[in-house]
């Protein structure tokens, strides 16, 4: 009796079975819409602090740059040498990843002159400052983006210890001197960047994570009425300069390295771009936690591949760096994707299962060359 | 007796469907409230970089604007420029430029082209809204040399304004078209001499 009562009373305590189960049904619909709302929704904040960091950065990066190229200094000790390397950033022993640097005389700041210890302050006339040996001293600078270094690039291992950044990760590295300074090697130098790297202690890293630097030339021949187009017609924008005309530049090594069609012949003062157009991608940390991988491996002949979390690939025709290879993708179908291998320089490679696909925002800045002689008679 | 246990037992029998939807739905409006601020602060992230990019191209635009914004006539000498208005920018998708110049100088000084000021305006949309990034510039009234070699050698053309007529009697400054496209010929100090 006891136990039938009680029966009973748990049997009418709470929910029927069908009110449980209705309530579940709806507390898993809702859980679900919300677990959604929130997927999407920390999906869009990702990206705006993605967008965010860019803006940041890239503002940074290319003020530093193009604000030194803005004090470019002519004459005859003047120069501007902008060529490529092609290294092996993914440790196949293979270098196939193009990277820029620059090489540049320009006028030393004040700022320039304390920091690199050639300004002294007159103890006897405190606000003016001199300049050790009287002239306005020119500085020296060379901006460079080299790859973590690998096993087998480097032989004695210096730099790869002070090197930022993760294995396949490239670096922008800034160097300077002063055009005068016999102790330091200069940048011009035809074995300062040895194997592909300078000196140890002749440069220091600005940032890593960068996946795309490039400085587009304009010449005085080329038309951006249509916009920057490079290619090999005095017409068109390149992406190599020497601005002594003196063969430094090796189209051998690789195609971007082709001088500008147009050079006027040198006659003891550097030619310069009459337009220089900064494009720069640069990782934010926040991409390089939800990267999309290569689910299966990538045969150079392969134009389709299939990745692992496609929602974090880029939108349709976007450049996107897979290993040391550029490729263009499609629209995901599901885990497959339609590429274009070999974009931007690079060639087609065999790729692991697992590499990652890293994700840029394009960002493009200019400046007019104050010293590109132009001649304003009729 | 039954009755009564029963009745005893009802306050505590849990949450009816009624209470557990309005419940979940007090929940959802908070949650909507919390989500409205991590999409609104995203927005604010794509109007930022929506900006950089038009800073971006306000730089392409200035720099071609210095060099492409004088049309010359057949002698060679500079003609006034025309207005431009939303015209697109070359490798931008989704921006356009506008630019007006006025003369702020007859000129600099002898043999010397005469100042025009141009404000220029990049113009792109977001959610709906027109939105824009304006900046004014300084410009001799003159064509350069490498430019004027750039339009023989290749057929550039200088900017193409897109006056129409109700724009122009808007102005009401009557120095703009009469009728046709020509724009009115400037001729330099120099050009306007004895000879």
């Amino acid at each position: 009796m006891s136990l039938r009562a009680g029966l009973v009373r748990a049997r009418r305590a709470g929910l029927t079975l069908i009110e449980l189960v209705l309530a579940l049904g709806l507390l898993a619909l809702l859980s679900m819409m919300v677990v959604q709302v929130l997927d999407s929704t920390l999906r869009v904040w990702g990206s705006a602090e993605g967008q965010r960091y860019a803006i940041g950065t890239h503002a940074t990066l290319s003020s530093q740059v193009l604000g030194e190229l803005d004090q470019l200094a002519g004459g005859e000790r003047g120069d501007l040498l902008i060529d490529w390397e092609i290294f092996d950033a993914d440790g196949d022993q293979v270098a196939t990843r193009p990277l820029p640097r620059v090489r540049f005389v320009r006028r030393a700041t004040a700022a320039d002159l304390v920091r690199l210890g050639q300004r002294e302050v007159d103890p006897s006339q405190p606000d003016t400052a001199r300049i050790e040996g009287g002239e306005l001293p020119l500085v020296e600078v060379v901006y460079c983006v080299l790859p973590r270094v690998l096993d087998g690039l480097d032989e004695d291992g210096v730099l790869a210890d002070t090197m930022p950044g993760q294995a396949g990760d490239a670096v922008l590295w800034r160097g300077e001197r002063l055009l005068d300074d016999r102790t330091r090697p200069s940048a011009f130098a035809d074995d300062f960047f040895l194997n592909g790297f300078p000196p140890p202690g002749s440069a220091e890293p600005v940032h890593d994570r960068i996946l795309w630097f490039e400085l587009l030339c304009a010449g005085r021949g080329t038309r951006l009425d249509r916009g920057w187009m490079v290619g090999t017609e005095p017409t068109d924008a390149v992406r190599a300069w020497d601005a002594r005309g003196a063969g430094r530049l090796d189209a051998q090594l690789h195609p971007f390295n082709r001088a500008y069609a147009a050079l006027p012949a040198y006659r003891g003062e550097p030619l310069f771009p009459r337009r220089i157009r900064l494009v720069l991608e640069v990782e934010a940390p926040a991409d390089a936690k939800r990267r999309a991988t290569l689910a299966a491996a990538l045969a150079p002949e392969d134009t389709e591949m299939v990745v692992r979390q496609p929602q974090h690939l880029p939108p349709a025709g976007s450049l996107v760096l897979l290993g040391e290879e550029w490729i263009k993708i499609s629209r995901p179908m599901g885990t497959r994707v339609r590429i274009e291998r070999g974009q931007r320089g690079t060639g087609p490679r065999p790729q692991r299962a697992g590499t990652p696909l890293q994700v840029g925002r394009r960002f493009e800045r200019e400046i007019q060359v104050p010293l590109f002689r132009e001649d304003w008679r009729r | 007796m039954k009755l009564a246990v029963r009745n005893a037992r009802a306050p505590r029998a849990g949450l009816t469907i009624l209470e557990v939807v309005l419940a979940m739905g007090i929940l959802a409006m908070g949650l909507a409230a919390v989500i409205s601020i991590f999409t609104s602060s995203a927005s604010l992230g794509v109007a930022a970089r929506q900006r950089a990019e038009a800073a971006s191209a306000l730089e392409f635009v200035v720099a071609d604007v210095r060099e492409r914004l004088f049309p010359l006539d057949e002698d060679g000498n500079a003609l006034e420029p025309a207005r431009v208005v939303r015209e697109p920018v070359p490798g931008f998708d989704g921006l356009t430029y506008s630019a007006a110049a006025m003369p702020v100088s007859a000129s600099m000084g002898p043999g010397l082209p005469p100042l025009f000021r141009v404000d220029v305006t990049i113009h792109w949309s977001s959610q709906g809204r027109a939105r824009g990034l304006e900046h004014a510039i300084l410009v001799p009234g003159a064509v350069s040399l490498g430019e004027r070699l750039r339009r023989e050698l290749f057929g550039i053309e200088p900017i193409e304004g897109t006056l129409s007529e109700a724009e122009g009697a808007e102005d009401g400054d009557g120095a703009q078209v009469e009728g046709d496209t020509a724009p009115r010929e400037y001729r330099p100090a120099s050009a306007t001499g004895p000879e």
